[in-house]
């Protein structure tokens, strides 16, 4: 088990100051987690949900209130040392950059934090490069780089320890579409080296895309934990089919609602049953642009969260 | 004068939100606080004029450059410069409003080391002058007001501008005698003080503290006027040379 | 321990890096160092002034060591830099420690100004007729460098308060540097101030330092002048030990109260 997160709870105190005086907001409450090894884990939640409290615990920067989290076997109170050794971050955006210095540059200096001897660091500096094609710009200032360059120096200083857990925290802000598209790649190609890897994001098809499990969080409680294509069937989310035709089915049983749009007749059915009923009305009546659609973990998000999703 | 008054109205509020502008106000105890100890230590009450003139020319440079260089300097880094050429007012009354505004501000560190002299070292000088004391101050504080500007745009045209506006304060201390007198330096120095309008000022002041009649008082307050008039225009010409060059360029630093 | 002089290392080249992007070497000379040296002019002047050349080699002195401590006490901005790009929380992340960056990050500044002050040693005494003894004169930059690491100890110190306060960085470097230039035997004999004000001196760095540099150009014992050689160091050793415990405090806190800032 890569991650094991037991009842985590996590509270603050509003205000300044030294001591805040202020109100107890409550950022975990007794959330639990397990992730094993060669996951690609994602967490996903409204702002203020608790995902990114959740991965400072979880990189040992910050302390939790009470519950236990074990990364890699290690506490992370007692072991901080231990997983500090073997968890990489990496951050979407640009902070946490020095823009004078060249890409190499970073990453050496990011070694030697990781306690790389140097001419491991030289070695894993020029592979992690190449990887993420950087090679061409690697002795260019970091701050004449593309966002999307940005983030692969941030991806490949994240790398740099050769990490067995890698924490991304919103990782895809401010890519393009090309760009976005590679890093769901490397992803993969990252599990496929062995490494468990836990993303926060807001990006539902990301996260269908590359994740083997999610984890939906809200108000610092896990509201479920499954495949993505699970969480849909097992939500007892409603069956949409989708037909072009102007035949009225408000009449079959299981039929929740219907809408037409663009000459697309969308019908809500209540369950599977129900769906089928509709799908065998419509092809008996000789409509052949017929199909059945799953939902989608979008749908099931704000079926679960609700508006407040819209916001982020 | 809209524009101007607008230009000082907004000047105090970025002063009022930005407490960090008004390090000079900090330093200059530190300041009087050494002059004063150095003349005290080597007990010559004779040079206590000195050691309150400095702290208080000094404050009224540091203040005003600081500021004033930031204004536009500054501006250059919100790129609010460029939102400032794309309004339809004219630039010039705004700019030098806020820079004015600045100045008034300047006169700040006079009353400190004052108060700073009679608190911690029981010592004040006498104004022997004290229309010539003011109206010397009043001249200054105008004459400050065009150096500032010229000052400013020289920063805004150039990339290091913080590192200049750094290097200049010591120099000109020095060779304007805010502290030693002119003549103490070396010979070949002593002409270029005269462009200086401060070292009309620190001379002009401390006779104004001394016994004895200042003599050629007029010329002498119309000297340091005249620096800051010519200080002002030099400023005002070529802040439209760098606007007009920034419109066709799209660039205003010269680099 | 190789671990660590490793991250110095990397954090040596990293800043001097960042240094070097804004500075050149003929933008440092005739900007930072002759704007240091015409300072220390306009100390020695006042000397001149007074009319005693006993006045004028105090001044001097005193003021060729001082205005290093600007740029030694720099690392107060510098740190509050680094915690404002976020990296802190990837620092504190990282298996190494996060002291070794925090304390090490403006010794290329102390370089500056070490570099700084002994030029000014070597330069300006003959303008103003200061007689020194030399060829023993030549140890004195040495000397330099102590004073210069013991106000580098006292800025880390100072910058690690002042990175709760980071509005408050510029006020902090400059009361840090002028407290230094206005009571620690600069300008006149720390004698001069009250007890309780001389008490306080002789725990901050140059105090005994530059009183250790006054000795040795007064030919004065060799044991005089180690022995406030040797406080100067001890002065700025408590320092920085305050500075490591303080920034080891900062982080304790932060994962306890989560001010510790995620990038993003």
């Amino acid at each position: 088990m890569s991650v094991r997160v037991q009842d985590l709870t996590r509270t603050f105190r509003k205000g300044k100051g030294w001591r805040p005086k202020g109100d107890q907001v409550t950022a975990l409450d007794g959330l639990t987690l397990h992730v094993p090894e060669h996951e690609v884990h994602g967490l996903l939640g409204p702002n203020g949900a608790g995902k990114t409290t959740l991965c400072k615990i979880l990189s040992t920067i910050l302390l939790p209130t009470s519950g236990t989290a074990e990364v890699l076997g290690h506490d992370v109170v007692s072991g901080a040392a231990e997983i500090r050794r073997h968890v990489g971050i990496v951050f979407g955006g640009e902070r946490g950059l020095y823009g004078k210095l060249t890409a190499r540059q970073t990453l050496r200096y990011w070694a030697a934090l990781h306690l790389l001897p140097d001419a491991r660091a030289k070695e894993r500096t020029d592979a992690l490069l190449t990887r993420l094609g950087l090679a061409d710009k690697a002795d260019d200032l970091v701050e004449t780089f593309s966002r999307g360059m940005k983030q692969r120096v941030h991806l490949a200083r994240g790398l740099i320890g050769d990490p067995k857990l890698i924490l991304f925290d919103e990782p895809t802000t401010g890519m393009d579409p090309v760009a976005a598209r590679d890093f769901r790649e490397l992803i993969t190609e990252l599990r496929d080296e062995g490494r468990t890897i836990l993303i926060t994001t807001h990006d539902m098809d990301e996260a269908e895309e590359v994740c083997d499990r999610v984890t939906l969080i809200d108000n610092g409680r896990v509201l479920a934990t499954e495949t993505p294509r699970g969480l849909a069937e097992m939500s007892g989310l409603h069956r949409w089919v989708e037909a072009e035709t102007t035949l009225d089915v408000t009449g079959i049983p299981g039929v929740v609602g219907t809408e037409t749009r663009n000459g697309l007749l969308r019908v809500k059915t209540t369950d599977d049953r129900a769906a089928r009923a509709v799908l065998d009305f419509l092809l008996d009546n000789g409509v052949r642009s017929v199909h059945a659609v799953p939902p989608r973990l979008e749908d099931v998000y704000l079926d679960l969260i609700g508006r407040r999703g819209m916001e982020v | 004068m809209r524009l101007f008054l607008s230009g000082a109205r907004t000047q105090f509020w970025l002063v009022r939100r930005h407490p960090d502008e008004l390090l000079t106000l900090c330093t200059i105890p530190f300041t009087v606080v050494m002059l004063l100890s150095i003349v005290m230590h080597a007990a010559r009450p004779d040079l206590i004029a000195n050691a309150f003139l400095a702290p208080t020319l000094i404050g009224l440079w540091g203040f005003s450059t600081g500021l004033a260089a930031e204004v536009l300097v500054g501006e250059r880094w919100t790129s609010t410069l460029e939102l400032g050429m794309a309004a339809p007012g004219s630039l010039h009354p705004v700019y030098l409003g806020r820079i004015s505004a600045v100045m008034l501000l300047g006169v700040v560190p006079l009353g400190e080391t004052w108060l700073l002299g009679k608190l911690l070292f029981g010592v004040a000088p006498t104004v022997h002058h004290p229309w010539v004391f003011w109206a010397a101050m009043a001249a200054s504080v105008f004459a400050m007001a065009g150096t500032s500007l010229l000052l400013a745009v020289t920063m805004l045209l150039s990339k290091n501008s913080n590192n200049y506006l750094n290097f200049i304060g010591f120099p000109i201390y020095l060779l304007s005698g805010v502290m030693v007198p002119v003549q103490y330096l070396p010979e070949f120095l002593q002409p270029l003080s005269h462009v200086i309008f401060l070292s009309w000022s620190a001379d002009l002041m401390r006779d104004s503290l001394a016994a004895a009649p200042v003599a050629g008082a007029g010329w002498r307050l119309l000297a340091i006027v005249g620096l800051g008039v010519a200080a002002l225009v030099g400023g005002r010409v070529l802040l439209a040379l760098s606007l007009r060059r920034a419109r066709e360029l799209g660039t205003v630093t010269y680099a | 321990m190789r671990d660590q002089l490793r991250v110095l290392k990397h954090g040596l080249i990293a800043s001097w890096t960042m240094y070097s992007a804004y500075q050149t070497w003929r933008l440092w000379t005739f900007t930072w160092l002759s704007r240091l040296l015409i300072q220390a002019c306009f100390y020695a002047l006042i000397g001149r002034m007074l009319g005693s050349q006993q006045q004028v080699d105090y001044l001097l002195i005193g003021n060729v060591v001082a205005v290093m401590a600007i740029d030694a006490t720099v690392v107060i901005l510098i740190s509050v830099g680094e915690r404002q790009s976020g990296t802190l929380a990837l620092m504190v992340a990282a298996p190494s420690t996060h002291l070794t960056v925090y304390l090490g990050k403006g010794l290329v500044n102390l370089g500056s100004g070490v570099a700084a002050s002994t030029t000014a040693f070597l330069v300006l005494p003959p303008l103003f007729g200061v007689r020194l003894p030399w060829p023993e004169a030549a140890l004195v930059p040495l000397m330099i460098l102590v004073v210069g690491v013991s106000c580098y100890c006292y800025g880390t110190c100072v910058a690690s308060f002042v990175l709760g306060f980071p509005s408050a960085r510029w006020l902090a470097l400059n009361v840090s540097y002028l407290v230094l230039m206005t009571f620690c035997g600069v300008n006149v004999p720390t004698s001069f101030w009250p007890d309780w004000l001389r008490a306080i001196t002789s725990v901050l760095p140059m105090t005994h330092g530059l009183a250790a540099i006054r000795a040795f150009i007064a030919e004065a014992p060799a044991s005089t002048v180690l022995g406030q050689l040797a406080l100067e160091v001890c002065v700025g050793a408590g320092w920085l030990a305050v500075a490591a415990m303080s920034f080891t405090r900062m982080v304790r806190r932060g994962r306890r109260d989560g001010s510790i800032e995620f990038g993003g």
